[in-house]
C-alpha cells in the first residue's frame, strides 16, 4: 500500500499552480524565434509584401478574438482583458502602417519591417518617464511574436493529434500563447521559469488547468510527443511514468477535483486542525486587485505584501504619496485583518533608473533589500512614511527583508522611530503600536534568532531564500536546481530554531514562502510549531483541507521523525511513509 | 448618458485628471480608455506634459507612459466633446475598475 505515493517515472519538481492532475502528450514549444528572415525586395514586389503583412495582422487579430471567445467565463486572472488589449495593440494602425511604410520605402520583407518597427516603439517607451518599461516592452514582443508566427508559418503546428489532449511544455509562456492553447486541446502545461505571480501562473488559473511552473529544466528534459503527467497539486511533472503510475496519479486527480468542488463554500470558516487548533492563514499579495481573490479564498490578512513593483524600472524612486496610496488601499480592504508590508526586497540593479549602471557580480549576495535601503535612505524613508501613514487606515505590520545582523535591525528601527517622531510633531496620524518584524531568510538570522527576537515583534520565515542561502543553491541554475531541497536537515534545523526562539520570547512567527502552500511541507511546518501561514490565495482551500485532516500532535510526530533523517531523500521517504499511515486522506490527493 | 441634457453644440472640451490606479495606464487600462474614446465622434487628444497622443489609438495612449500619480489632459473636439471628456474622466477617476 505504501507504494501508492511513489509512482514510477522521473519526477521534476516545480511550483504547482492550478491544482489537479492531467496526463497527455507533451508538446514542447519552441517559442524562440531567433532567426527572423531578412530579405531585400524588388520594387515591384513591395505591394505583394504589404498585403502579406496585412494578412498576417488580420490573422493575428482574428486569432486573439477566437481565443478570447473560448476563455472560460470565470476568469480570475483577467486574462481576457489582457488578450483584448493585445488584440487592440495589433489592430492599432500605428504599428501596421509604420511597418507597411517601411516595406515600401526600404524594400524589405514584412518580418524584418515588423521587427524594426517594434524595436522603434520599444525605444519610445524607453524615453518615457516612470513606467513599467519591462512589462510594456514584453507586451510588444508578445504581439510582434504573434504576427511573426503567422508570417513565418510557424503558427502552432501540433506534433500531436489535435483531437487528443496535449500538454504544453515550454521555457516560458505569455498571455499571447493563449492562441495556441485554445486552438488545440491543451489540458495542462509546464514551464522552466516563473513564480506564483507570473503570467504563466495567471494563464493556468484563468484557464483552470493544472500547471507546474519554475521547474528549471522541464523543457529540456521532455521529449517531443512523449506521454507525461502534470501534478499541479504537488508541483510535480512526471516523465515517462509507467501505466500503473499514470493510473494512480489520475485517480488522485479525480479525487482532487471532487474535493475542490466540495470546498468552494468554505472560505468563511476558520482554518482548524482535526483537534480544533485554530491556525491563521493569510495571503501573499502583490497587487491591490488580488486582495478580493485573497478574501474570497478565505485569507485572514495579508502575510506578505510585495512592494517591488512600485520601484522597478522607473526614472525616480516612488514618492511617499504613492506608497501611501498603494498600502492604504490594501489595508482598508483587508481590515480588520492585518496587512504585512515588506519593504523593498531587491537591489539597485533591479530598480534601474538612477541605479541603472549598477553592476552586481552576484546579486543574491549583493547590495539588495535592507542593505540597499539603509544605504539609499532617500529611497527608503518615503516607503517607511507611506507604510506608517497607511497604518492609520487598517491593521498594518512592517516587515524588513534580508536582515542578517542586529546592527541592521537597530538602524532600521531608528529610522522608523525618527519618522514616528516627525509624525508626532506634525500631527500625522499613524498606529503607535505598529508591529515591526523581520524576514528570517539568511542563515545568520535564523542562527541568531535569539538576538533578533529582542529587536522585533515577529518573524516571518521566507523559505525560498532561506533554502537558497543555507544550501548555497541557485534554483534558477539548471545544474544545481536539484539541490534545492526544502527537506534538507540544515533547513529544518534552522526553521526549528527560529520557531523555538520565537516561542521563548513570546513573539509571532509565520511562514510566507512556497513551503507553506504544498501539503507535505505544510504539515512539517505545522509540526515544527508554525501556526501562521501565508501563501498565494488559490492554495488556501486545499491547505485548509489538509489542516483539517491532521492533528497538531501527529504533525509534531511527523516533524520529529523527519528531523532524524540524514538527508533530504530520507526525509522525503519518512514523510511520505508517515503520511501514508496517519493521513491517508492527504496522500490520496 | 444624461438624457435631460440639451444636445451640446459642436465644440471643444478639456479636462485634467490624475491617474490613481496602481499600475497607471498599462495595457488593460489603456484598452478600456481607447474603447470608450472610440464610442465618440469627437477627435480626442491626450496629453501628458509635452507628449501628446491620439486618444483613440491604444499604442498612442500606451506611449504616454502615464504611471500612477501622473496628470493627463484630455481634449476633445466635436459634437459630443463634453460627454467624451466626462466619460473618460470618470473611467480614470474610477481607477479603471481596479480596486476600490
Amino acid at each position: 500500500m505504501t507504494s501508492r505515493l511513489k509512482p514510477r517515472g522521473e519526477r521534476i519538481r516545480g511550483i504547482g499552480v492550478g491544482g489537479g492532475i492531467a496526463a497527455g502528450t507533451a508538446y514542447v514549444l519552441n517559442r524562440r524565434l531567433n532567426t527572423i528572415p531578412r530579405r531585400r525586395l524588388r520594387a515591384d514586389d513591395a505591394a505583394a509584401e504589404k498585403s502579406r503583412l496585412l494578412w498576417a495582422v488580420e490573422a493575428s487579430v482574428r486569432q486573439f478574438d477566437e481565443a478570447r471567445a473560448r476563455l472560460p467565463v470565470k476568469d480570475p486572472g483577467m486574462l481576457s482583458d489582457i488578450v483584448e488589449a493585445y488584440r487592440m495593440m495589433i489592430a492599432d494602425p500605428t504599428l501596421v502602417n509604420r511597418a507597411a511604410a517601411v516595406v515600401e520605402r526600404d524594400l524589405i520583407n514584412a518580418e524584418w519591417a515588423i521587427e524594426r518597427e517594434v524595436e522603434r516603439l520599444k525605444e519610445a517607451f524607453e524615453h518615457a518617464e516612470d513606467v513599467y518599461l519591462v512589462e510594456r516592452r514584453t507586451d510588444l514582443d508578445h504581439i510582434a511574436g504573434r504576427v511573426l508566427r503567422n508570417l513565418m508559418g510557424v503558427a502552432e503546428p501540433p506534433p500531436f493529434d489535435p483531437q487528443k489532449p496535449g500538454i504544453v511544455v515550454a521555457h516560458n509562456l505569455s498571455p499571447a500563447d493563449i492562441v495556441g492553447f485554445v486552438k488545440h486541446k491543451v489540458i495542462a502545461f509546464a514551464t522552466d521559469v516563473g513564480g506564483p505571480a507570473s503570467h504563466s501562473a495567471i494563464l493556468a488559473r484563468s484557464l483552470g488547468i493544472p500547471a507546474v511552473i519554475g521547474t528549471g529544466s522541464v523543457s529540456e528534459k521532455t521529449a517531443q510527443g512523449e506521454e507525461i503527467v502534470i501534478d499541479g497539486t504537488h508541483g510535480d511533472v512526471w516523465l515517462h511514468p509507467d501505466a500503473a503510475a499514470r493510473e494512480k496519479l489520475l485517480a488522485r486527480g479525480e479525487r482532487y477535483r471532487t474535493l475542490m468542488e466540495s470546498l468552494s463554500g468554505e472560505a468563511a470558516l476558520p482554518m482548524k486542525t482535526a483537534d480544533h487548533k485554530e491556525l491563521t492563514v493569510m495571503a501573499n499579495v502583490e497587487f491591490t486587485e488580488e486582495v478580493d481573490s485573497a478574501k474570497r479564498h478565505g485569507a485572514r490578512g495579508v502575510g506578505l505584501l510585495r512592494t517591488e513593483y512600485l520601484f522597478v524600472n522607473r526614472r525616480r524612486a516612488p514618492a511617499e504619496e504613492e506608497h501611501f496610496r498603494a498600502y492604504q488601499q490594501v489595508a482598508a480592504k483587508m481590515a480588520p485583518y492585518p496587512v504585512t508590508i515588506r519593504t523593498l526586497d531587491v537591489g539597485g540593479d533591479k530598480i534601474g533608473g538612477p541605479f541603472r549602471t549598477w553592476r552586481e557580480p552576484n546579486p543574491a549576495l549583493g547590495m539588495r533589500a535592507i542593505r540597499f535601503c539603509l544605504k539609499e535612505k532617500h529611497v527608503f524613508i518615503p516607503q517607511i512614511r507611506g507604510i506608517l501613514r497607511a497604518s492609520s487606515h487598517g491593521r498594518v505590520r512592517l516587515l524588513v527583508p534580508m536582515i542578517s545582523s542586529v546592527e541592521e535591525a537597530v538602524e532600521t528601527k531608528r529610522l522608523v522611530s525618527d519618522v514616528m517622531e516627525q509624525f508626532e510633531r506634525d500631527g500625522i496620524p499613524y498606529d503607535r503600536d505598529i508591529e515591526i518584524g523581520c524576514m528570517i531568510e539568511v542563515p545568520a538570522a535564523a542562527i541568531t534568532a535569539d538576538l533578533l527576537a529582542k529587536e522585533f515583534d515577529f518573524f516571518s520565515i521566507g523559505t525560498n531564500d532561506l533554502i537558497q542561502y543555507t544550501l548555497a543553491v541557485d534554483r534558477g541554475n539548471d545544474r544545481v536546481a536539484h539541490l534545492f531541497q526544502p527537506f534538507h536537515p540544515a533547513v529544518l534545523r534552522l526553521i526549528k530554531n527560529t520557531v523555538d526562539v520565537a516561542r521563548h520570547f513570546g513573539i509571532g512567527v509565520a511562514v510566507c514562502g512556497e513551503m507553506a502552500s504544498a501539503p507535505i511541507p505544510f504539515l512539517l511546518l505545522l509540526g515544527a510549531g508554525i501556526r501562521e501561514f501565508s501563501m498565494y490565495p488559490q492554495a488556501i482551500p486545499f491547505i485548509r483541507h489538509t489542516a483539517r485532516c491532521t492533528t497538531v500532535a501527529s504533525a509534531r510526530q511527523l516533524f520529529e521523525a523527519v528531523m532524524e533523517a540524514r538527508n533530504p531523500a530520507e526525509a522525503s521517504h519518512i514523510a511520505e511513509e508517515f503520511l501514508g499511515q496517519h493521513f491517508p486522506e492527504v496522500c490520496q490527493l | 448618458m444624461d438624457g435631460d441634457d440639451a444636445p451640446a453644440p459642436a465644440g471643444r472640451a478639456k479636462g485634467a485628471f490624475t491617474v490613481t490606479n496602481q499600475l497607471g495606464l498599462h495595457a488593460r487600462a489603456a484598452a478600456q480608455f481607447v474603447n470608450i474614446a472610440n464610442r465618440f465622434e469627437s477627435e480626442i487628444m491626450v496629453r501628458k506634459g509635452r507628449e501628446a497622443a491620439n486618444g483613440k489609438s491604444i499604442m498612442g495612449v500606451l506611449m504616454l507612459a502615464a504611471a500612477a500619480g501622473s496628470v493627463i489632459e484630455i481634449e476633445a473636439e466635436g459634437r459630443d466633446a463634453g460627454e467624451a471628456v466626462r466619460r473618460i474622466g470618470a473611467l480614470i477617476d474610477g481607477r479603471f475598475g481596479e480596486g476600490q
